[in-house]
C-alpha cells in the first residue's frame, strides 16, 4: 500500500513538473548574463536609432553606434566601459564582478550562409567591438533584428546587431 | 514552571530557524526557473518583433500587405523564389537560421475581424503547432487610393479600392480608410 502510493506521488510529479522543473540544462551564468545582454542590445538600439523610428541603427553618422563604439573601447583598452555605464550595467558585487561585454554586427550575406562573423565595412572595419569571445563558456546572447543606414548594401534586407555577455 | 520552559526553548527555536533561512538566502542568488527552451521563445519573440517593426520602419510591411492575393499568392520566405523583400527578411531571420513561423492577416470584414494565414501551409506549420511559440504583431492601416502592388511587390497596380481579388474588402466605404490589417508573426 505505502509503496504503491510512494510510486504514484514519484510519478505524478515527474509527469506535471516536467515542463516546468525538468528542462534542459542552462548554466546559472547564462540566466544572470542573460538580461544584461538584452539591456545593453536595448540600449544600442534605442539610443543609436534614427530620431522616430524603430530598428534603424545610425551607422557612420555623429553620434552613430560606429563612432560611439570605437571612442568607448580607444579610451578603456578594447573594453566596453562606457556602454556598461551607460546602460547601467556596472552591477559588481562582492560575490560577482562585472560582465564582459562584445557586440558584433553581422550582415545579409552572412546570415544567409547561416555564420555569425562579423560585418566588414567600405574602411576595412570588422564590425566587433570588445574582447574576443572565442574560448568563452557560457555566453548568454542578444540578437536584434536592425538596418545600419548610410553603411553600405550590406544590411539588405537586415543585419543582426549581436551583444554578447560573459 | 516546565511548560514556560517549552515555550522558551519553541521560541527561540523558532528564531534560530528564521534566521539561518534569511542568512542562508542572503548567501546565494535566487532567481525566477528558467530553462533553456524559455530563453529560446524569449530570443525568438525579440527577433519576430525586430523584424516587423523593421518592416514598418522601411515600408516592406506595407508593400508586403498591399500585394498579398494580388501580386503574391503567399508571404513566406522560401529559399526559392521569394523576392520581395518583406519575405527576404523573413528568410534571413527565421528561415535561414531553421525557425518556423506563420504569417496571419487579419482585417475588418463587414464590422468582424477575419484572418488569414498569409505564410504557406505547409502541414508541419499547421499540425505541429508548439505551445511555446512566439508571437508578435503589427498594425497596417490602408487607405483608398493606396496602389495595390504587383509583380515581385514593387510595382504599383491599380488602388486598393479599384483592384478586383484582393483579399480585404472596403471596411469603410463612405472614409477613406480602407481597411486595417493587423499583421500577427508566429515563431517557434
Amino acid at each position: 500500500m505505502g509503496v504503491s502510493v510512494l510510486l504514484v506521488t514519484i510519478i505524478g510529479v515527474l509527469a506535471f513538473v516536467q515542463g516546468s522543473a525538468v528542462g534542459v540544462y542552462e548554466s546559472p551564468d547564462v540566466q544572470r548574463n542573460q538580461p544584461i545582454a538584452d539591456r545593453a542590445a536595448t540600449y544600442l538600439v534605442e539610443n543609436h536609432s534614427v530620431e522616430g523610428t524603430r530598428n534603424l541603427i545610425r551607422y557612420n553618422a555623429s553620434g552613430g553606434i560606429n563612432e560611439s563604439l570605437n571612442n568607448d573601447i580607444a579610451k578603456h583598452s578594447g573594453t566596453l566601459s562606457d556602454l556598461k555605464s551607460s546602460a547601467g550595467l556596472d552591477t559588481a558585487t562582492q560575490r560577482r564582478t562585472n560582465a564582459t561585454l562584445n557586440v558584433s554586427v553581422v550582415n545579409a550575406s552572412s546570415l544567409k550562409a547561416g555564420t555569425r562573423d562579423p560585418a566588414i565595412d567600405d574602411h576595412d572595419q570588422r564590425l566587433a567591438w570588445g574582447p574576443d569571445v572565442a574560448n568563452r563558456d557560457n555566453v548568454a546572447t542578444t540578437s536584434r533584428v536592425v538596418k545600419l543606414t548610410n553603411a553600405t548594401g550590406q544590411c539588405d534586407p537586415v543585419c543582426w546587431l549581436i551583444v554578447r555577455v560573459w | 514552571m516546565r511548560g514556560q520552559a517549552y515555550t522558551l526553548e519553541g521560541v527561540l527555536a523558532a528564531i534560530v530557524v528564521v534566521t539561518a533561512t534569511v542568512y542562508g538566502l542572503s548567501a546565494v542568488d535566487t532567481g525566477p526557473f528558467q530553462t533553456g527552451a524559455q530563453q529560446r521563445t524569449a530570443a525568438l519573440e525579440t527577433r519576430a518583433s525586430d523584424t516587423l517593426s523593421l518592416a514598418a520602419e522601411t515600408g516592406a510591411l506595407h508593400n508586403a500587405t498591399a500585394c498579398y492575393s494580388v501580386g503574391t499568392p503567399t508571404l513566406n520566405g522560401n529559399q526559392t523564389g521569394s523576392s520581395t523583400e518583406f519575405e527576404r527578411m523573413l528568410n534571413r531571420t527565421f528561415d535561414r537560421q531553421g525557425e518556423q513561423y506563420n504569417l496571419y492577416f487579419s482585417y475588418s470584414d463587414s464590422g468582424v475581424r477575419q484572418t488569414v494565414l498569409a505564410s504557406q501551409e505547409s502541414d508541419e506549420n499547421v499540425a505541429e503547432r508548439p505551445a511555446d511559440a512566439a508571437v508578435a504583431t503589427e498594425t497596417v492601416t490602408l487607405t483608398d487610393n493606396m496602389p495595390a502592388r504587383i509583380g515581385d511587390c514593387s510595382g504599383t497596380g491599380p488602388p486598393l479600392s479599384a483592384v478586383g481579388g484582393y483579399f480585404a474588402p472596403d471596411a469603410e466605404p463612405d472614409s477613406i480608410v480602407y481597411n486595417v490589417v493587423e499583421v500577427r508573426l508566429v515563431v517557434w
